[in-house]
């Protein structure tokens, strides 16, 4: 998958994975990858600036965890998150039926 | 083993050397990464991977370092220009609020020196005969053209002021509902390094180009209107005043920026 059509979408990916519970970065980056069956070629490093972006905006909250042999960045859905993750979700399916009415239609010819 | 047989080791003091911004946002973005690393690699080990090349697969898939550094750099210049905005217009509604506070002066300084010193023209101005009749028709109780006139000017002026201090609030409203939604309050906005060097800057202009004008009026008009202008000045120099401290003390505290 070409990675601009990744980009488009990866903040609504990274709420609807944070949507099931809090996570740490690397967690969320293992979801990103088994959910898509390895299909999301994305540099894993250049999701960590994507979840501060979304925590910038008041989708999501962040703290250290120490729970671990490591102190973590642990993050979870704000409420504006969960609203945002509603509406995308809402706009996500109307444009993908769309999107499979137009490619599964017979062609017409002329 | 040295330190470029680490290569997670190697990979970290590269994107040290490459990250830009905040002490804090460093150490944060270098943690995040480094505890990633090693999670990748320690679980690619625990399934049989030899430690040296999981550790070199974990760094393949986390991206080279000048792209992650310049990811980084970049969402936090749109934080920053986003915070940028917050500032500005949160100050332009703290403008506005002080705007309908000086309504309140001007009301204050019309009961205690009268409607002359605060609204009247010049002395010796003249105004038409339609403009009078349309005055004296709103205000038909006044004693004469010039009566009428300061009585329409003090109702227009002190509409107007108040009207602009509401806006002013909303315009404050409308930024802490939306850096509510980010988890900051507003007073981050106004209290920031930029906001009060901006805020105090705007609000000390306005003092000193208002107390010119009014004093101009004054020398120039026999002090009729000096007030309105003077009004003005009783709120932008406090204004001024409780930013200029607030930059003070901050000076005091972590010393002066260095650019």
């Amino acid at each position: 998958m070409t990675a601009e059509r990744l980009k488009g979408n990866l903040d609504m990916m990274l709420l609807q994975i944070l949507g099931g519970g809090e996570m740490h970065g690397y967690r969320v980056v293992c979801e990103l990858r088994d959910r898509s069956g390895g299909e999301f070629d994305l540099p894993e490093g250049t999701v960590y600036p994507a979840l501060h972006r979304l925590e910038s905006q008041g989708l999501l909250s962040s703290a250290w965890s120490t729970a671990g042999p490591r102190r973590r960045r642990v993050y979870r859905l704000s409420a504006s998150g969960r609203r945002a993750l509603a509406n995308e979700r809402k706009e996500w399916t109307r444009f993908v039926d769309a999107v499979g009415s137009v490619m599964s239609a017979t062609a017409v010819t002329a | 083993m040295s330190q470029s047989e680490e290569p997670i080791e190697a990979y970290l003091d590269d994107l040290l050397a490459r990250l830009t911004g905040r002490p804090g946002e460093v150490r944060r973005a270098l943690r995040e990464a480094e505890d990633h690393l090693y999670s990748d690699a320690e679980a690619a080990v625990a399934a049989g991977a030899e430690r040296h090349h999981a550790e070199t697969q974990a760094v393949a898939r986390f991206g080279d370092a000048a792209s992650v550094a310049a990811s980084f750099d970049l969402e936090r210049r749109g934080a920053a220009v986003r915070d940028l905005i917050e500032q500005v217009v949160a100050l332009a509604g703290l403008g506005l609020v002080a705007i309908g506070l000086s309504g309140l002066v001007e009301r204050a300084m019309t009961a205690i020196w009268g409607k002359v010193w605060v609204f009247a023209d010049a002395p010796g101005t003249h105004y038409s005969a339609s403009s009078c009749r349309y005055w004296e028709s709103l205000h038909p109780h006044a004693a004469g053209c010039t009566q009428a006139y300061l009585a329409e000017a003090m109702s227009d002026g002190l509409v107007q002021r108040f009207g602009v201090g509401v806006i002013g609030v909303l315009v404050l409203l409308a930024v802490a509902s939306v850096m509510r939604r980010r988890g900051r309050s507003i007073r981050a906005a106004v209290t920031s390094p930029a906001a009060v060097v901006l805020g105090g800057a705007a609000f000390l202009v306005a003092a000193v180009v208002f107390l010119a004008v009014g004093a101009d009026r004054y020398a120039a008009a026999n002090g009729n209107g000096a007030g309105q202008w003077f009004s003005a000045v009783a709120v932008s120099l406090p204004f001024a005043a409780a930013f200029g401290l607030s930059v003070l003390r901050r000076v005091r505290r972590v010393g002066l920026p260095v650019w």
